[in-house]
């Protein structure tokens, strides 16, 4: 059977009631999360992204993931571990990955946020100030 | 845990202070959003404080969704009800919550607090990274790492204050500092 051909993910960031990030995973490997992340439903939507993470690594092709993230709750945080395991595990298998972590440059919170991601996933986090 | 008479001094302290925001009501999702947008307006000297201000009102209101015993029939839902206050005191903004709990939730949140408020920012640290690690429990309502969160934004202890209801029900006010 042919495989399904990987098509972009893109979800307009909105902040209305909750606050969605704005995603754009294209299927040229170039991933962007963006904004800010408060959801209704954190676990579909996190599980969502992984689910696509999960497709495109299955061409075994580089990733390059930016995080551009003003704000997330906990919730988004357990989340975002989540997607970041994963790129790991993706890593370890030999495969090309870049991840961006790009903060305000006087918004310590979100830089010692990404501090703690590395340190829980010893991925090598370009932390990049703006 | 504070007492009464530390109850009245806060009173009479934030007597000439700015109060931002006062709320006793059904919290929900509406209602945080609406609070969440006057937060922005009104704290606009300090881009930094206002989203430490707003992180810890969404982490803190979340908990009164989660575990208020205190319900409400609202527009045509079931919805918790507690209070929240921000008050402008000069240096810093003091940041309130409380609602109904169980006697037997008191126990839990006390030792929670202690430990937390026994512990430097590195400790915090540390310690929010080992609940985040823990997988997500079946119905699990949030992160779990909600008050470990607000004491590292905030870098001081959490003011917590319990009083007993009845023999059944405690209310519990926290109280937040968070610096300008």
């Amino acid at each position: 059977m042919e495989k399904t051909k990987l098509t972009d993910l893109e979800i307009t960031g909105e902040k209305g009631t909750f606050f969605v990030p704005h995603i754009r995973f294209e299927a040229s490997g170039q991933c962007l999360m963006e904004g800010e992340s408060y959801l209704e439903n954190t676990w579909e939507f996190y599980h969502h992204l992984l689910e696509w993470l999960k497709n495109y690594t299955e061409t075994c092709q580089p990733i390059v993931f930016d995080f551009k993230l003003t704000y997330f709750n906990t919730s988004s945080s357990k989340g975002i571990l989540e997607i970041l395991q994963f790129l790991k595990e993706y890593e370890d298998k030999g495969y090309e990955l870049t991840v961006n972590w790009y903060y305000p440059e006087d918004d310590e919170d979100i830089l010692e946020e990404a501090e703690d991601f590395i340190e829980d996933t010893q991925l090598n986090i370009h932390l990049i100030a703006y | 845990m504070i007492s009464d008479k530390k109850i009245l001094d806060r009173l009479v302290i934030i007597k000439d202070k700015r109060m931002l925001i006062s709320y006793k009501g059904p919290v929900t999702p509406e209602v945080m959003a609406t609070i969440t947008t006057d937060i922005q307006q009104k704290i606009t000297d300090n881009s930094k404080t206002c989203r430490r201000v707003m992180s810890v009102f969404i982490e803190l209101v979340q908990n009164i969704l989660y575990y208020s015993v205190e319900k409400i029939e609202y527009a045509g839902r079931t919805e918790s009800v507690g209070m929240l206050q921000i008050i402008d005191m000069n240096s810093y903004y003091l940041f309130t919550c409380g609602n109904t709990i169980t006697k037997a939730g008191t126990y839990s949140l006390l030792n929670t607090c202690s430990i937390i408020n026994n512990m430097n920012k590195l400790e915090l640290r540390k310690l929010k990274r080992q609940h985040r690690q823990q997988p997500v429990g079946k119905d699990s309502k949030g992160a779990g790492f909600g008050l470990v969160q607000v004491a590292i934004l905030s870098g001081y202890p959490l003011d917590i204050y319990i009083h007993d209801v009845n023999s059944e029900y405690s209310f519990y006010t926290l109280g937040v500092r968070i610096n300008k």
